[in-house]
């Protein structure tokens, strides 16, 4: 079989850097072009890494990226590359390599992509490799894989505790002190604690951005357009610690601040308020523009946006292995995605009730049987509770052959339909 | 699965009914509790020693229509969940007094909150499972298990003192060291009991008194040392299962008509489930920590050689000449580590046919060519007539 060359992260680089220069007058928010260069300098650190003597570590998702950014090692965060380059290629080829290799089809698609990027040496080569088990299964059993198909490469495993009591928190920190443990030996350098624990207050402020900017998504119309929902996640996924992100949030919510004083919402006419209790449709992102054209549906909140409570977890800034720990608790995926089941639910009424929503959407990846097997429950849930309808999309989160836009779409007429009459 | 010895005989009767039997109808006359628990890292020790029977949730035996669990449990749940909370919908389970889950795998946990919300019972608990063997998360297991004992407590309305638990700990013991004189026969050629007879025997142990069972296995060992067991065909070629939950004996006994012997195995109904023992020396708690988080272990551990590690032992030990890999359909634990047991077996020159199942699929034409294939293929490899 002749492969054509595989995509790499130069390319995503490249695909970013085109879409500034074509797009740079059609986004509606200020902030959507700091986004994406903060984006491209991400992955240019990664690319450069090698040739600058630093040390290059892969992760997967939901860590205390912080750790990584004190350490002064360069983070790459696995799945968060996988999404972004998903979105300007098709990774049949990646998800054919996979097959090949008998990695089942069942298994999560970010993880088959990125079990074939590894093996096609299709991200640079990692100097170490961390991984846990958050939030599924899915994240340590690919994690492992990864780490071997890396030519063995040195790897961490971080445990994250079920249930977070006290004891629980404790292990957890212990595992995160593992983890730096594991970096000074990697790198031969210790970890500075001040350094650290100013990181952590960088951190937490962007955190307190976010709630601020997710209380101004309260307002009616919603003000965040499309372009800005995975903004949000990925920044502080990618950047927690750094000030370059808390300029970001600061920009973000001044502009929102802005839109929410003159009433300017992300469409025209807002017609209906939507939150997403799983994922955005990671496969065909356009489908929000869409969904705000063709119905006036602004998604006001989603799952990866939306922090527990009041999203509180710097409790001892002297300590900030703990808090970091304490993170975890709160932190948007982390406690919906690997805790009971319950606390998930919970948090979607809350979120639909806080929101004002019309209706729900889940975008059922196929792959993700820990969010699916809530769909149930949710939709029981915000019915019965605020009669918010949810509509379910089978999908899967980046393999783009899996489901038709023309099939999403009919869906999607379908649900907006009933709940127009629902409005009448 | 024909034969005389009359402890296997008595064997076939208990297993009748299912999931209901008649050491439950027994139990619950005397006006004791069942507790139900899922995966395997559930010490039943613990049930048991608060006067309570541990019974094993394993779903059906069969292939189920599964249309009612599938309204609350997505398609992409393993079938495995999606059978056991089938039973439960459809009051097969209504036994049970309580439920205990371990949070081993998304299938498992997912079962559990789904039951919860769903059909609760008078006792639920779940608790997390660390994925690691190391120190602290010894710890961090024993004060989940000290909770669950706690919760116990309260419920059975009396205390599981350190006495009971080492009482318990002693009867658990002896049914291990008896399953595994059980599986030392299985080294012989050929072996005396099928591989599908031996999975009924092990999957007993989790649905009855383990004392009674204790006995029950006992004349069962000492019928087949004296050769009293039933007639097994000349020798064949040595199989070993491995890979998700498997229950429905039915698959083995498939295997075996077509010319094979399946002599171990690295299965939670099988020699995970009860290898080594429990630490009679230590303080029981500690012990129950150590020996649950530290056998034989289950693809969702870290790093996954000790799973494999288990494996060549049991290949080394039992003499096996193919190895058949099972996965249950969206079983992500197993199903990742596919293709690196598929390496390292070949790595060792030993062919293994991968079988991606349905959870409690007995026979099947296609599954059954399949095997046919592999063992006549492993026939001419070793000389086999
Ligand atoms: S989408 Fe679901 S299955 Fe995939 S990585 Fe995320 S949580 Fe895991
Ligand atoms: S280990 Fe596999 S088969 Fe067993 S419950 Fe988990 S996902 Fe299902």
């Amino acid at each position: 079989m002749t492969i054509a060359r595989l995509p790499e992260v130069q390319d995503l680089i490249d695909h970013i850097g085109r879409l500034i220069e074509e797009k740079k007058d059609a986004y509606q928010l200020k902030s959507t072009i700091p986004y994406m260069r903060l984006m491209t300098q991400y992955f240019e650190r990664a690319v450069r890494a090698k040739g600058e003597g630093k040390h290059l570590v892969a992760h997967t998702t939901q860590l205390p990226v912080e750790i990584f950014h004190a350490m002064d090692v360069v983070p790459f965060f696995i799945e968060t590359y996988c999404l972004f380059l998903n979105f300007f290629e098709d990774f049949q080829e990646f998800l054919g390599i996979a097959a090949e290799h008998g990695i089942p089809s069942e298994i999560c698609s970010v993880h088959r992509v990125t079990d074939a990027m590894v093996m096609t040496g299709a991200f640079p080569q990692a100097d170490s490799f961390v991984f846990s088990n958050l939030v599924c299964d899915n994240t340590p059993k690919g994690g492992e894989s990864m780490a071997e198909l890396l030519n063995q490469a040195p790897s961490y495993f971080l445990d994250r505790p079920f249930k977070l009591t006290a004891p629980h928190m404790a292990y957890w920190k212990e595992e995160l002190e593992g983890l730096v443990s594991f970096l000074e030996e990697q790198t031969g350098r210790k970890m500075d604690y001040d350094r650290l624990q100013e990181m952590v207050r960088i951190s937490y402020r962007a955190t307190e951005l976010c709630q601020e900017i997710n209380e101004l998504r309260k307002a009616v119309p919603g003000p965040l357009p499309a372009e800005g929902l995975f903004a949000q996640a990925a920044v502080y996924w990618l950047l927690a610690g750094l000030p370059e992100a808390v300029q970001f949030f600061e920009q973000l919510r001044d502009e929102l601040k802005e839109r929410v004083s003159q009433g300017i919402g992300a469409v025209q006419k807002e017609r209906f308020r939507i939150i997403y209790p799983f994922v955005a449709p990671f496969w065909d992102m356009e489908l929000m523009d869409v969904m705000e054209e063709r119905y006036g549906a602004v998604t006001v909140m989603d799952l990866l946006g939306h922090w527990r409570g009041k999203g509180e977890w710097l409790v001892d800034p002297s300590d900030p292995l703990g808090n970091l720990a304490r993170k975890s608790s709160v932190f948007p995926g982390s406690f919906h995605l690997h805790g009971p089941m319950e606390e998930y639910v919970e948090d979607m009424v809350r979120m639909g009730r806080e929101y004002r929503a019309d209706g729900a959407i889940f975008f059922a990846h196929i792959g993700c049987r820990q969010a699916c097997a809530t769909i149930r429950a949710i939709k029981d849930e915000l019915q019965s509770q605020l009669e918010i309808p949810m509509a379910v999309i089978d999908c899967d989160l980046v393999d783009k052959a899996f489901t038709s836009r023309k099939e999403v779409l009919d869906k999607l007429d379908g649900f907006f339909e009933m709940l127009e009459e629902q409005k009448r | 699965m024909t034969g005389s010895a009359t402890a296997l005989a008595e064997w076939r009767e208990q297993a009748q009914g299912f999931p209901e039997n008649r050491f439950i109808r027994e139990w619950k006359g005397q006006g004791r509790k069942v507790i139900g628990w899922v995966c395997i890292y559930v010490p039943e020790e613990i049930i048991y020693a608060a006067g309570m029977l541990p019974y094993r949730v394993s779903g059906d035996n069969e292939e189920l229509e599964l249309k009612k669990a599938e309204s609350f449990l997505y398609i992409n749940t393993c079938s495995f969940a999606r059978t056991g909370f089938q039973l439960a919908l459809e009051g097969h389970y209504d036994f049970l007094d309580g439920l205990v889950a371990g949070e081993t795998c998304d299938g498992a946990r997912r079962l559990y909150d789904v039951w919860q919300r769903n059909r609760p019972l008078p006792f639920m608990h779940v608790y997390g499972i660390p994925r690691k063997f190391i120190d602290r998360s010894v710890r961090i297991y024993r004060t989940d298990l000290e909770e669950l004992k706690n919760r116990l407590e309260l419920f059975a309305g009396r205390e599981i003192s350190p006495e009971l638990l080492r009482q318990a700990i002693q009867v658990y013991n002896r049914g291990r060291r008896l399953l595994r004189a059980l599986y030392e026969l299985r080294k012989m050629d050929p072996p005396p009991l099928s591989g599908a007879e031996v999975l009924e025997v092990v999957k007993a142990a989790m649905r009855m008194p383990r004392d009674s069972y204790n006995a029950l296995l006992e004349r069962l060992l000492a019928e087949l040392s004296a050769g009293n067991g039933p007639p097994q065909p000349p020798s064949k070629i040595r199989l070993m299962v491995l890979g998700s939950i498997l229950n429905n004996s039915h698959f083995l006994q498939g295997i075996e008509e077509v010319g094979a012997a399946v002599v171990t195995d690295e299965l939670c109904t099988g020699t995970r489930y009860f290898w080594g023992e429990v630490d009679e020396s230590l303080d029981p708690m500690e012990a129950l920590a150590r020996y649950y988080l530290n056998r034989p272990p289950c693809a969702r551990f870290q790093p996954n050689d000790r799973r494999f590690e288990h494996i060549f032992r049991m290949i080394e030990e039992f003499k096996v000449h193919g190895v058949i890999s099972e996965i249950v359909r969206y079983c992500v634990p197993y199903g990742h580590d596919k293709p690196f047991i598929k390496e390292r077996l070949q790595q060792r020159d030993l062919p293994v046919l991968e079988l991606d199942l349905e959870y409690g699929l007995g026979h099947s034409g296609q599954v059954r060519t399949r095997v046919e294939a592999f063992i006549e293929m492993l026939k001419i490899r070793h000389g086999i007539g």
